[in-house]
C-alpha cells in the first residue's frame, strides 16, 4: 500500500511528439506560434524515416511538400550523367522542397539522405486546409516561408550577377 | 521493395493484392451499403464537427452533439412526415389499377386520332404495350419498395452498425486516413498522398452537394405540388427529390408520375402547371443551388457524365447510376495525376 502513489495520475503525460515540439519550437520559423498553437499544427505533420542513401525526392517529380529534418542530414542535388552536383547539404533544424506547398510545379532538384534520417513532412493539401480554417496563424507562417524565399531569391540573384561578372571578366568577348 | 522483388514478382504480388481486396469485398457485401450510407453521413457532418471542434469542443463532444442533431431532425421529420407518406403510398397502391385503366383509356383515345391521320401506323399498338411495360415496371416498384428499404435499412444496420460506424468515423477518420497515409512505402507517399486528398476533395464535395441539392430540390418540388393541390404530392416531391441524384435523367424522371397524375385528375390543377412547376425547380436548381453547392467540385463533361450514368445503370443497376459521376471523378484525377507526371518528365 506504501508503493502506491498519486503522481502518475497528477503528472500531465508527456505529449508523444514532444522531442518534435521541442525541436520546432527552436525554430525561427514557428517563433511566433504560442505552444497551443504549435501543438495543432503538429496535427499536420507527418513523420517518415529515410535510410542512408534514399531518395527522398527526385528532380521533375510532381511536389507535394516541405520537409524539415529531424535527425540525420539531407544533401540536395542536380543529378547529371558524369558527377552529381551537390546544392546544399543540410542538417537537423534545416528544411527544403518549401517551394512545393506554393505551386504545383514539379521538384528543382533532388534530395537524397546521407544518413539513417528523419524527417517532417507538411503537404500543400493539409496546408491549404489549416490556412484555411486557421487564417490568422496560416497568414503568419506563409509571410514568413514568403520572406525565407525572398532571402533566398536574393542570394540567388546575387550569385547569378556575380557569376555572369566573372564571366564576363575572363571572356569579354562573350558580353 | 525494388531491393526484394524483380518487376514480375511485384505484377504478380499487385494482381493478388487487387484480388484480395475485391474478395474482401465480396465478403463485406452485406454491410456495403449502410456503410456507404455511414460515409455519406460523415462527409454531411463533417464541417459541423469540425466547427464545433473549432469553437473549442473536443472533438468527441462535437460528433455526439452532431449526431444527436441529426437524429432530432430525422425523428421529427420521420414523426410529422411518415405517417403521411406512408398513407399516401397505400392510397396509391390501392387506385393504381384505376389510374392505369384511365391511362389506358387516354392513350387509346389518343392512339385513334393519330391512326386517323396516320394509317402507316396501324399496326402497331403502342398504347397497351407501353401501358402494359408501365404497369410491370410500377408492380415491380411497390413490389420491390419493402425489399430495397430491408436490404438498405435493416434493423441491425439502423439501431446498430450505421450510428457506430458513423461516429467513429466522424471521430477517428482522419486519424484513419493518417494511419493509412503512414503505412505508404516512401517512395510512392507524395504522389499517394496527393491522389487521396484530391479523390477524397471531390467524392466529399460531390456527395455532400448531391445530398443537399436532392433534398431542397425535393422540399421545393414537394411545397409546389401541394399549392397546386396534386394529389400524392408527399411522395412525388420525395421521388423528385431522390431520383434528382441522377444527372439529367433525374428531373424527367421525378416530373413525368406528377404530370400523369395530373392528366388523369380532372379535379386538380391544369397538366402545363407542374410542368412550369418543374422547370422553376430546374432552373432554380441549375442556376442557384448546383454553382453555390459544387462551385468547380468535378468539372466534368456533360457527355462523359451521360456516358457514365448509362455504363453505370447497365453494369450495377440503381447504384450503378449514382456512383457513376464519383467514380468518374475519381478516374479524372488518376488520369490528371499521370499527365501531370509525364509532362514533367518530358520538360
Amino acid at each position: 500500500m506504501n508503493d502506491f502513489s498519486w503522481a502518475p495520475w497528477l503528472s500531465r503525460r508527456k505529449h508523444p511528439n514532444q522531442d518534435l515540439f521541442d525541436l520546432l519550437e527552436k525554430l525561427p520559423l514557428f517563433d511566433t506560434f504560442n505552444p497551443k498553437e504549435l501543438h495543432k499544427f503538429m496535427q499536420l505533420i507527418y513523420r517518415r524515416q529515410y535510410t542512408s542513401g534514399e531518395t527522398i525526392f527526385k528532380e521533375r517529380e510532381p511536389g507535394v511538400g516541405m520537409y524539415i529534418i529531424l535527425t540525420g542530414a539531407v544533401r540536395i542535388i542536380l543529378p547529371s550523367e558524369s558527377e552529381d552536383i551537390q546544392l546544399a547539404y543540410l542538417g537537423p533544424g534545416h528544411f527544403f522542397g518549401e517551394l512545393a506547398l506554393f505551386s504545383e510545379g514539379p521538384r528543382s532538384a533532388t534530395a537524397v539522405a546521407d544518413e539513417d534520417t528523419e524527417l517532417a513532412g507538411i503537404y500543400r493539401p493539409d496546408f491549404i486546409e489549416y490556412s484555411q480554417q486557421n487564417p490568422l496563424i496560416g497568414n503568419r507562417l506563409l509571410f514568413h516561408l514568403a520572406n525565407i524565399i525572398c532571402e533566398k531569391l536574393r542570394r540567388t540573384n546575387r550569385e547569378y550577377r556575380l557569376i555572369k561578372y566573372q564571366v564576363q571578366k575572363q571572356n569579354p568577348a562573350a558580353a | 521493395m525494388s531491393r526484394y522483388f524483380t518487376p514480375f514478382q511485384k505484377l504478380i504480388l499487385g494482381v493478388a493484392g487487387l484480388g484480395v481486396m475485391l474478395l474482401i469485398l465480396y465478403l463485406m457485401r452485406s454491410i456495403l451499403t449502410p456503410l456507404a450510407l455511414s460515409l455519406a453521413l460523415t462527409f454531411m457532418l463533417n464541417p459541423l464537427v469540425n466547427a464545433l471542434e473549432r469553437a473549442g469542443l473536443p472533438r468527441v463532444v462535437g460528433v455526439i452533439l452532431a449526431l444527436g442533431l441529426l437524429a432530432a431532425l430525422l425523428g421529427l421529420g420521420g414523426y410529422f412526415l411518415f405517417p403521411k407518406a406512408y398513407l399516401q403510398i397505400l392510397s396509391l397502391r390501392a387506385d393504381l389499377p384505376v389510374y392505369m385503366d384511365t391511362l389506358k383509356q387516354h392513350g387509346l383515345q389518343a392512339q385513334k386520332s393519330l391512326h386517323r391521320s396516320f394509317p402507316w401506323i396501324q399496326q402497331i399498338n403502342f398504347v397497351s404495350q407501353g401501358v402494359d411495360a408501365l404497369h410491370m415496371l410500377v408492380i415491380r416498384l411497390f413490389q420491390d419498395i419493402p425489399t430495397i428499404i430491408s436490404s438498405v435499412f435493416s434493423i441491425l444496420a439502423i439501431f446498430l452498425l450505421m450510428p457506430i460506424t458513423t461516429f467513429f468515423l466522424l471521430k477517428d477518420g482522419h486519424q484513419i486516413k493518417r494511419a493509412f497515409l503512414q503505412s505508404v512505402p516512401n517512395r510512392y507517399f507524395e504522389r499517394v498522398l496527393n491522389v487521396v486528398y484530391r479523390v477524397e476533395y471531390q467524392t466529399v464535395a460531390y456527395v455532400r452537394g448531391l445530398l443537399l441539392e436532392s433534398l431542397l430540390v425535393g422540399a421545393m418540388s414537394t411545397i409546389g405540388l401541394l399549392i397546386l393541390d396534386v394529389k400524392y404530392a408527399l411522395v412525388i416531391g420525395m421521388l423528385a427529390g431522390f431520383a434528382n441524384m441522377v444527372p439529367y435523367l433525374g428531373p424527367v424522371v421525378g416530373a413525368v408520375p406528377a404530370v400523369l397524375f395530373t392528366l388523369m385528375d380532372p379535379s386538380g390543377s391544369p397538366w402545363w402547371l407542374v410542368v412550369l412547376m418543374f422547370y422553376i425547380v430546374q432552373i432554380i436548381d441549375n442556376n442557384l443551388l448546383q454553382p453555390l453547392i459544387y462551385g468547380r467540385s468535378l468539372n466534368l463533361h456533360p457527355i462523359m457524365i451521360m456516358f457514365a450514368i448509362i455504363l453505370g445503370s447497365q453494369w450495377a443497376g440503381l447504384w450503378g447510376m449514382l456512383l457513376a459521376v464519383p467514380t468518374l471523378g475519381i478516374l479524372k484525377v488518376f488520369v490528371q495525376e499521370l499527365a501531370k507526371e509525364l509532362r514533367y518528365r518530358l520538360v
